[in-house]
């Protein structure tokens, strides 16, 4: 898919490609005509990541959030076309201030022990996210500069800010602001991580055991009423049973998804990609995830990157359109801006910029007075080689993205910079990083709000706050304009603030944008209505299995 | 044994000996002067020759990455073979002298040096690696202190046992009795008779500090890429078996040669010296 293609026409390839995949399931001789969706069977998920903690509350993991889905429904669901519509709530008004949301929830939800859901299940909620002894480390940031909740009536549920927060409607449909059973929360409250049995939620499926190293198990909650009305339809889910399996090794998993042991699988390998593609025993579903993409943060609170010219020559020296086209076999595109095409906000604009030119990179390093040359060829000033350190744990790495740090590191032996590639565990990589003990990192980020750059770019968001400010940003222009796209009601007003944020960032050349987060799923022919959530993340409630 | 049968003073070398010996003198050429095997820069990328299998041009195919197989298996022997012998060395060392100090000074430095070892020895080496590896930091250098600390009780063991068995032969009592230092009876008595067994154990050892150097690599706790390394190639190439099986099967035969070569000689070793000890 080319990065240009505005987000309506992205959605409309992505069911056309699913259309064709349900197509090529049709062509396929065992393959029987599907007469519509068939209720029951079992689906087997294969995930590359082990959740390190299965509460939405307090995990910031993409694995969680995805795996939870599930079990957890929300206020609200976002559209394709990033709108909202009904789904715990059946209706809402948001102040004219934006500093308030009521909404008004519907009457026959009911979790999975039996309680029911209602405004006291919103209030205890969303006041567990944000006490601190819950030490959440992404859901307290989505509910924003949160002020309280009021109990309205039995019904209707008002959720107060301290400041206008245009996002929250975003936040508020993604899992991590999911609900649990009330009572859950009061009883189990410190065993949440462990998912299982105390994930009581009210979704379409009941999460009924898990196992660390192994993966979740989940039956169908045959009481389930309240799909959200983005939903292809309405009632108990189809599945019966869905199995998560966790199996990290890339040719383990797409293996068991040749072989028929899973039904789909995450996170395709890009060489592996055409291969599924051909079978005509399995499907691709490939999509670009929303929020940052893969980007490296060049650390501006020490030198080299202090200065703009050493990070403008690291830019200048690396042919990031051949690394990204040649680590990843032309299947991911590259990233131009630091929010994703995808995203609410996103500034196409930024594609034009071009900025590979090793002439410039040699030029601002002689400028820089990195002249002299040691035995191994690499810059020095002072006597002091131009180094560039770049931790990375084995544990944390996806995408291959230690393929394209190596082919960087070549890139940039070429002008004589010498990048470092610290192999650390993953505990003393977020020790490094959280100090800023780092030249340069790289990690990506999904999520279908531009409010993501306040996590990445605010001067408030640095590590030690909870925050993910690679660069270690206080840039007092950018926080300004966070703030303004945070309160801006009007979506016109609020883009251009976004738009601006990101040409900001790429002028001072804070960030690196490599590639875009692409997520390849694979799955066999006989799965039906596989859907991907705003997030780019799989849905399960409208799929079925055709029975074998 | 039939090559003896026919004449046990025959100086033709059996096979069982020179086959392993030239593998191993073929990887010290890669380790010593990898240039002479190849001339390719095992770090050259080209995107345009990515996973091309064995050919004239790439006798051990290419890489994702576009470089060249065959140069990167040669490179790598470096790196793999000085951590199997740095590990193996600091093991030897520190080993030899902790388990000479526990036999020949007193009762109460023998019983806190051998719970200290005991201590050590009731944690399975890779994990004691890898503790060492937390402490000390990823690298080449790290990664040999780490496997070589980790062996050091199985040595200082050896050595302690050794040197009590040889403290009451007759010559070191004879040496006692002409009034030498305890010292020197130690050095110049004792040591040198406790090595030989001990040279045996620090030869099968280098085989199995190969392979554990090359797992930390594979874990990504070993040597920084793009440096050429057999474990991290392994690790690179893992998921690749089913499309492009040269990436990982030419760095893994070459871990297991060594392995296995060293492991072959070191027995033949072993035989020899027993042999002789019986004779």
């Amino acid at each position: 898919m080319a990065t240009t293609e505005p987000r309506a026409r992205q959605w409309a390839v992505l069911a056309v490609s699913a259309l064709l995949a349900a197509g090529c399931a049709a062509a396929a001789p065992p393959a029987a005509p599907s007469a519509g969706p068939v209720s029951g069977g079992t689906l087997v998920y294969a995930v590359a990541r082990e959740p390190d903690c299965l509460d939405p509350h307090v995990s910031p993991a993409d694995i969680t959030g995805e795996i939870q889905r599930n079990a957890f429904d929300s206020l609200v669901a976002q559209r394709p076309d990033g709108g909202f519509a009904p789904w715990l709530a059946r209706s809402w008004e948001v102040a004219p201030d934006g500093r308030a949301y009521t909404f008004h929830l519907r009457e026959d939800v009911r979790f999975v022990d039996g309680e029911r859901f209602d405004a006291e299940a919103v209030r205890a909620n969303f006041e567990h996210i944000a006490a601190p002894e819950t030490k959440s480390q992404y859901a307290v940031s989505l509910l924003g500069p949160y002020a309280g909740t009021d109990v309205l009536d039995a019904g209707t549920v008002r959720v107060r800010f301290h400041q206008p927060y245009v996002p929250f409607l975003q936040a508020a449909s993604t899992s991590y602001l999911g609900f649990y059973s009330p009572r859950a929360l009061r009883e189990h409250g410190d065993e949440l991580c462990a998912g299982g049995p105390h994930a009581v939620g009210s979704g379409p499926f009941r999460e009924v055991s898990a196992v660390k190293g192994q993966g979740v198990e989940f039956v169908r909650n045959d009481a389930y009423r309240w799909a959200p009305a983005t939903a292809a339809h309405q009632g108990p889910a189809h599945l019966e049973r869905l199995s998560v399996r966790v199996l990290p090794e890339d040719a383990v998993r797409t293996g068991a998804l040749g072989s028929g042991q899973v039904d789909v699988a995450a996170a395709l390998p890009p060489t592996e990609i055409a291969f599924v593609a051909q079978d005509p025993a399995l499907a691709v579903l490939k999509h670009a995830a929303p929020g940052q993409p893969y980007t490296y943060f060049f650390n501006t609170a020490r030198q080299p990157f202090a200065d703009p010219r050493a990070r403008q020559a690291v830019r200048a020296a690396i042919d990031l359109d051949g690394i990204v086209a040649g680590v990843y076999f032309g299947q991911y595109d590259r990233a131009h801006s630091p929010l994703s095409p995808p995203t609410f906000g996103y500034d196409p604009g930024t594609e034009t910029r071009r900025n590979y030119d090793p002439a410039l990179a040699n030029r601002l390093l002689d400028e820089l007075g990195y002249t002299g040359r040691d035995a191994q060829g690499y810059r020095t000033r002072d006597g002091q080689r131009f180094t560039v350190v770049h931790p990375w744990s084995a544990n944390l790495v996806r995408d291959q993205q230690d393929l394209v740090s190596q082919a960087v590191h070549q890139e940039l032996r070429k002008v004589g910079i010498d990048l470092v590639l610290r192999p650390v565990d993953s505990g003393t990589y977020l020790t490094e990083r959280n100090a800023g003990r780092y030249d340069l990192i790289g990690f990506s980020w999904a999520r279908a709000d531009p409010d993501l750059l306040s996590t990445i770019y605010a001067s408030g968001s640095q590590f030690a706050d909870g925050g993910a400010n690679g660069s270690r940003i206080h840039d007092p222009e950018i926080d300004a304009l966070l703030a303004e796209g945070r309160g801006a009601v009007d979506p016109g007003r609020r883009a251009q603030a976004y738009h601006r944020v990101q040409q900001r960032i790429l002028d001072e050349t804070y960030a690196l944008p490599v590639h875009t987060s692409t997520q390849a799923y694979g799955y066999r022919a006989t799965v039906h209505g596989l859907a991907l959530d705003a997030n780019s993340w799989t849905t399960f409630y409208d799929t079925w299995v055709e029975p074998a | 044994m039939s090559a003896p049968a026919l004449s046990p003073l025959s100086r033709r070398i059996p096979w069982p000996v020179l086959f392993p010996a030239a593998v191993l003198a073929v990887l010290l050429l890669a380790a010593l002067a990898p240039q002479v095997l190849s001339t390719v820069d095992p770090q050259a990328m080209d995107f345009r020759q990515a996973l091309r299998p064995p050919a004239p041009g790439h006798p051990f195919g290419t890489d994702q990455l576009g470089r060249d197989v065959y140069a990167r298996t040669v490179h790598a022997a470096r790196v793999s073979l000085a951590v199997g012998v740095g590990a193996t060395a600091i093991g030897f060392l520190v080993g030899s002298v902790l388990g000479l100090l526990a036999a020949v000074l007193s009762r109460v430095v023998d019983a806190v040096l051998m719970r200290v070892v005991d201590i050590l020895l009731a944690f399975p080496g890779l994990l004691l690696a890898l503790v060492c590896i937390a402490v000390l930091g990823p690298g080449p250098v790290n990664s040999a202190v780490a496997i070589g600390v980790a062996s050091v009780p199985q040595y200082a063991r050896l050595v302690r046992a050794q040197a009590q068995v040889l403290r009451g032969s007759g010559f070191v009592e004879a040496a006692r009795t002409l009034g030498q230092g305890r010292m020197t009876v130690a050095l110049r008595h004792i040591l040198p008779n406790a090595l030989a067994p001990l040279t045996v154990l620090a030869t099968l050892g280098v085989g199995t500090a190969i392979i554990a150097g090359a797992g930390l690599s594979f874990i990504g706790l070993g040597t920084a890429p793009p440096t050429p390394e057999w474990g991290a190639m392994l690790a690179e190439g893992r998921n690749l078996l089913g499309r492009a099986w040269w990436v990982v099967v030419f760095p893994g035969l070459c871990v297991t040669a060594a392995a296995i070569c060293v492991t072959v000689l070191g027995r033949h070793w072993q035989a020899a010296l027993e042999g002789r000890g019986r004779a």
